[in-house]
């Protein structure tokens, strides 16, 4: 398991802290804002993820179908 | 060794799945996408687990004289089942049952496409062994 | 190494969000201090008449910094005499658009106050501070609620963002 764990706790982070985020936003009555700054978080663990399911596609195709 | 890799794989998921409680209060999306990176690490590293089997079947056919065509398309059938059972986990985690489904029937499709050779190879071994 | 960059990043930004919170607090002082300034050259000039460079000095010493600032520029600029009251108003209503939190708003209010000083009779004079001061207050009653409203978010909103990018970047 090389997998960097600490990936899993920063999207958690990133998460809790987008949600603070637009709490406060939300109260100020800034809701476009708040909604933008939730769509590029989520978009940047996106990113993440996505990483990490290439890889995972990566090693099946290296596994299972002999192909590189 | 392999009951340390479990405890590895139970403790991850048992952080994920507190995190995942968590963050799932303020944040939905990011709670789904926290499954979906934790679910891809564990298939991952049963991926890595199973290029061991992998190896040893490929060794038994090659001294068991099997022809590899077989052997190859065995194990593209377990990979495609493998591809088909994560995609439609991570749908039903997100609350799409319905996609999920046709996720599971694609893979059903494909490895029947891909079992055709060996099937045509039985039936012609059935239709050989019948005397005219 | 890590921790001594995301230390950084989050004082950084706080520190953004916090002079932000500032500078609401400091416009609406500032006008508080234009107020008292006007309604204070408003009793030299009437009560006591004396020319307005004068009266300007006087006033500069009574208020805080950033609006005393300008009026000591403008009584200067009139004392040497080298352009009319309006430019001199002018030109030290530049500097102060520089040094202060005053929004254009509340710049345009003080500019036409400028326009009609040292032109008119002194009954004219007293209607043309009543109109100024007016105004004033409303700007400040403005700058007080958005005050209120933004003073918290902005605080909050440059400690999250910092604390946002560092577990980004970590």
């Amino acid at each position: 398991m090389n997998y960097d764990v600490n990936l899993i706790f920063q999207i958690a982070g990133v998460g809790i802290v987008v949600a603070m985020i637009h709490t406060v936003l939300k109260q100020m009555g800034k809701e476009e804002i708040a909604h933008w700054v939730t769509l590029l978080a989520f978009v940047i663990v996106l990113y993440m993820v996505v990483n990490v399911v290439d890889d995972l596609f990566q090693t099946i195709r290296s596994v299972f179908l002999f192909q590189n | 060794m392999v009951h340390i890799e479990i405890l590895q794989i139970v403790g991850l998921g048992l952080v994920a799945t507190f995190l995942a409680l968590i963050v799932k209060e303020h944040n939905p999306s990011f709670a789904f996408l926290l499954t979906v990176f934790v679910g891809v690490i564990i298939f991952i590293f049963l991926a890595e687990q199973i290029a061991n089997i992998v190896a040893m079947l490929e060794e038994l056919a090659e001294s068991a004289q099997i022809n590899m065509v077989y052997m190859e398309t065995i194990l593209k059938i377990i990979g495609i089942a493998y591809i088909a059972e994560f995609g439609a986990q991570i749908a039903k985690d997100a609350g799409q049952g319905a996609i999920a489904s046709k996720i599971e029937l694609g893979g059903k499709v494909i490895i029947m496409v891909m079992a055709i050779p060996i099937i045509t190879a039985i039936i012609e071994t059935v239709i050989g062994l019948l005397p005219n | 190494m890590k921790l001594l960059g995301a230390i950084f990043i989050i004082c950084a930004s706080t520190g953004i969000g916090f002079a932000l919170a500032r500078n609401l607090k400091e416009r609406t002082k500032q006008l508080r201090d234009m107020k008292q300034a006007i309604t204070s050259l408003e009793a030299e000039m009437v009560y006591t008449m004396t020319p307005l460079a004068e009266a300007c000095h006087r006033v500069s010493q009574q208020v805080p910094s950033p609006v005393s600032t300008f009026f000591s520029t403008f009584s200067d600029a009139l004392q040497k005499g080298e352009s009319s009251a309006y430019q001199a108003w002018t030109k030290s209503l530049a500097s102060l658009k520089a040094h202060s939190c005053l929004q254009q708003s509340d710049l345009d209010v003080i500019l036409q106050f400028g326009a009609s000083l040292g032109q008119q009779d002194l009954e004219q004079q007293q209607k043309q501070v009543k109109l100024t001061l007016s105004n004033i207050d409303r700007q400040e009653l403005e700058a007080s609620e958005k005050q209120k409203r933004s003073e918290n978010m902005y605080k909050s909103l440059g400690f999250l963002g910092g604390l946002l990018m560092t577990i980004i970047l970590i």
